[in-house]
């Protein structure tokens, strides 16, 4: 288990990375998720896939850090912007914005879907199974996802 | 004929399709310039994510 998660560290990180915006939360998350990982090696069964229950342990080490944050009453404005605009269309004319901003106004949900697949390369099987839910959650997640990304990034050609 | 929708459009671009399924949307892609377009956008947006977070692979990793 410590040989294989020093070989998906790097991964890790830019999961990470692309799911808190930051880098030192980034580092932070990565950091709790390789202690829980190590912590729960014996409850990993060596014939599932290690990617999907690792980049899971990533992602709940960040719910659990965002969850946290908002008990100690701190502003958290990535989450709270990505919870507002996550359903209303983007104005149309809004300024073109860099992908890390848009990553960040995305809800964590789709944010999480778009960073398993479009940038870790999991498949829909896989990145269900790391967010313990159905393919098809994943895949409605992942679809309003790339849209939104779509109209903020300024691709949408219509 | 199979009837295209936008989550065949998805599963194509993201290589979740089975042979039947993406030789149905490349014929559309043949016929419909503008789902060409959206395939093209797809592949796009897929591409600039990935080479947004692609320098964090090579950073070094902090001190453990």
């Amino acid at each position: 288990m410590h040989q294989r998660l020093c070989e998906l560290l790097p991964r890790m990180r830019r999961f990470a990375r692309s799911l808190t915006g930051h880098p030192q939360d980034a580092d932070d998350v990565v950091q709790t998720a390789i202690e829980r990982a190590l912590a729960r090696a014996s409850q990993w069964r060596p014939e599932q896939a290690l990617e999907p229950w690792l980049f899971g342990i990533v992602r709940n080490a960040w719910l659990d850090e965002v969850r946290a944050r908002q008990r100690r009453g701190r502003v958290f404005a990535p989450e709270e912007e990505g919870e507002a605009v996550g359903h209303a269309g983007v104005d149309a004319h809004a300024v073109v914005l860099s992908v890390e901003a848009a990553m960040a106004r995305l809800p964590e949900e789709q944010r999480t879907a778009v960073a398993l697949v479009l940038v870790e390369g999991l498949s829909y099987k896989e990145a269900a199974a790391a967010l313990e839910v159905p393919i098809g959650t994943v895949t409605s997640r992942l679809a309003r996802g790339r849209e939104a990304l779509q109209r903020m990034l300024g691709d949408n050609r219509e | 004929m199979k009837k295209l929708s936008e989550p065949m459009l998805h599963a194509y671009v993201d290589g979740e399709l089975d042979a039947a399924g993406a030789a149905v949307v490349e014929q559309a892609m043949r016929e419909d310039p503008g789902i060409a377009a959206k395939i093209a956008a797809e592949r796009a947006l897929r591409e600039r994510l990935r080479q947004a977070f692609a320098p964090v692979l090579d950073e070094p990793v902090p001190g453990r």
